[in-house]
């Protein structure tokens, strides 16, 4: 009798641990509505143009000359936009331009995504600079307009095929009294929209 | 990174936290009570565990958070609960999960020395600590936009996973009427191992303003590593039959529970000590061991630096910069084979007791010739230990015994911990004849909603008790 009078207490310690153990108000449905949508910021391109690299050898003073195109033309692997990663999963790109100038001269900035062919493809983005106020002033900083340069998701298909990037510095008739320096720095600003 | 999620969830959905076991400890009814203090008193004269069902036990924790914190039915926006419990973490939160299935489980009496208790047996355990990578987790989640100039660390990232059978053996010796002393020998067979702990190095974007770029992202002193056992020869399995290839991961599996494993060596000590009559103190050291991993073993290695400025342009030197190229030259990853040694987690827990209130009205045929009846209640203080990787984590516990019948012992505790400052566990135990059954949960208050528990541990079991 005690023995089964044990059993029975039992059974109703197992059910009530049983039926209470349970998890409730949980909705693991949420997880598809889980959006990830880090910011990353990463260096973009860099350069620096000096005016004493670049005034050729035994030109007289007060001279005018030109810097002949191709020494200012490069072409940067850069396939991050053309991925299949960039195309769903990113909201946009800022490409954010800043570029201090001390030669006494206008200069323009372009650049163009390529495809592995070397086809140009979406828009010719250009950068304006001031001129700047000479050898050891403080340098003249332009923008690019607008600043930033947003890559959009619509853009960023049409980008689908880039492989490249090529950049050139359009440079005006120089003279070989000008100094200083033109440096040129950007950063690009991934916004991730990332669904899982 | 779903199927990571998916894996996390279920692990805490099926887990019902650390290796504590507060209500076992020091229950000398159960012999099971043998595996947390060798030196534990013994008042029968023969056990043997039900096989496979004489020790079942789970526990989960999760140091930080509960699954209630995330995934709530509370009709907020679950991104925005993620982020508020981002902020809330740390690197020193963690989720861990242990399980132990006992097989065999035998213990008697030795005829020639009444004092003599040998006990031995073989149970398997499952062991894993995930330290929350709050750095990483921060980058994923939100990049470093926010965070310029702050580093990311490696350290961050820390976690062990152990598969493994034990073979135990050990004796209890009643040394006189104060002191029982026990100690017990184990070998450990690792059915599969993982463990990356001694990372160093951080990700820091630096802003620059004289620089020749805006930022720049300095990988500095990165040493990472990975170790692992028993994984290898899995991935070799390749099979197009599903069900073959479980087969021949289970076969692999149960040749190396029997000892065809990396094997190790351990002791757990322990002893009780009866200060006066009344008063009781007893500690033990368990899992003071190691494993010699050997065979199958495979770590990664990634070491060294890299700073990154952004894409030179007109590029003066060479055609083209290839940035993974250039990482993978500054950071080379290495595939090893070298055997590595690892401690087991070892465990520390002691007590302080007092008994009171003799059974002595002369119907109780429960203890054995010669001793004194048993105290029918008794109260006091534990305390619990286990080392970790980053730190070692404590539990102190209140406790009372009551016996309450011949048939029914239990015991009620009341713990604080990492988890939780309400950590109220139960256990009873039931002897009917000589069968002996027992259940014991702790975080029972949480029981009506587990998913706001941020750790909870069930065991049970069946033994024959003489």
């Amino acid at each position: 009798m005690r023995i089964r009078k044990s059993y029975l207490l039992l059974l109703i310690i197992g059910a009530i641990l049983l039926s209470a153990s349970c998890v409730k108000d949980l909705d693991f449905d949420q997880i598809e509505e889980v959006v990830l949508t880090p910011v990353f910021e990463l260096d973009f391109i860099f350069s620096e143009f000096d005016m004493n690299d670049f005034v050729p050898d035994g030109l007289p003073t007060d001279t005018e000359f030109d810097v002949p195109r191709e020494q200012l033309r490069d072409t940067v692997n850069y396939d991050l936009v053309g991925s299949d990663f960039a195309v769903d999963n990113l909201d946009r790109i800022e490409l954010t331009f800043e570029v201090r100038n001390t030669i006494q001269r206008e200069f323009t900035i372009q650049f163009q995504f390529l495809t592995d062919a070397d086809q140009p493809i979406g828009e010719l983005y250009t950068i304006p600079i001031q001129a700047g106020l000479g050898e050891g002033t403080a340098p003249v900083i332009s923008f690019s307009v607008p600043n930033p340069i947003v890559l959009d998701n619509a853009t960023l298909n049409e980008l689908s095929q880039a492989q490249k990037i090529a950049t050139e510095v359009i440079i005006p008739t120089l003279n070989t009294d000008l100094r200083g320096v033109l440096h040129i720095r950007s950063k690009a600003s991934y916004f991730v929209n990332y669904e899982l | 990174m779903r199927i990571l999620l998916y894996t996390c969830i279920s692990l805490l959905g099926y887990s019902l936290c650390a290796q504590n076991k507060e209500t076992l400890y020091d229950f000398t009814d159960v012999p099971q009570s043998l595996l947390l203090n060798p030196g534990a008193e013994v008042n029968f004269n023969y056990h043997t565990g039900v096989p496979f069902l004489s020790q079942i036990h789970v526990n989960a924790g999760l140091k930080g958070g509960s699954l209630y914190d995330v995934f709530g039915d509370d009709g907020r926006n679950i991104n925005d609960k993620i982020e508020n419990t981002l902020n809330t973490l740390t690197n020193n939160d963690y989720l861990t999960l242990t399980q132990q299935l006992e097989l065999i489980n035998f213990g008697w009496r030795s005829k020639f020395n009444r004092n003599l208790y040998y006990s031995g047996g073989l149970y398997q355990e499952l062991d894993l600590i995930v330290y929350f990578p709050k750095d990483f987790a921060v980058l994923a989640y939100q990049g470093n936009q926010d965070f310029i100039n702050q580093p990311f660390r490696f350290s961050s990232v820390s976690a062990t996973a152990e598969m493994l059978t034990v073979f135990h053996f050990g004796y209890n010796k009643k040394v006189n009427k104060k002191l029982t002393f026990g100690a017990r020998a184990k070998l450990y067979s690792s059915i599969f191992n993982f463990r990356t702990t001694k990372n160093r190095g951080t990700f820091t974007t630096i802003e620059t303003p004289q620089g020749n770029n805006i930022y720049r992202h300095v990988l500095s002193n990165i040493n990472v590593s990975a170790q692992t056992a028993g994984y290898a020869s899995l991935r070799d399995i390749e099979s197009e039959d599903m069900n073959d290839g479980a087969k021949q991961v289970l076969n692999k599996f149960l040749g190396r529970a029997f000892l065809g494993g990396n094997l190790g060596l351990g002791m757990d000590v322990g002893f009780s000590y009866k200060l006066e009559d009344q008063w009781t103190v007893t500690g033990s050291m368990t899992d003071l061991g190691m494993i010699f991993y050997t065979k199958d073993v495979e770590s990664y290695q990634a070491r060294g630096s890299y700073v990154f400025e952004g894409f030179e342009t007109p590029i003066t030197e060479g055609n083209g910069q290839d940035i993974l190229d250039e990482l993978e030259t500054a950071i080379p990853r290495d595939t090893i084979n070298s055997s590595y040694v690892a401690l087991r987690p070892l465990k520390l827990n002691g007590s302080i007791k007092y008994s009171f209130n003799r059974y002595d009205d002369g119907s109780c045929n429960c203890f054995l010739e010669g001793e004194d009846p048993p105290y029918l209640d008794a109260f006091g203080l534990q305390l619990f230990t286990q080392f970790r990787p980053r730190r070692p984590q404590y539990a102190a516990s209140l406790f009372y015994y009551k016996r309450l019948s011949n048939l029914f012992r239990a015991k009620l505790t009341y713990t604080l911990d990492d988890y939780s400052y309400k950590n109220v566990g139960f256990l009873l135990s039931t002897h009917i004849n000589k069968i002996n059954f027992y259940i014991s949960g702790n975080n029972i208050l949480e029981y009506s909603n587990l998913a706001k528990a941020r750790g909870i541990s069930v065991q049970l079991g069946f033994n024959v008790i003489m």
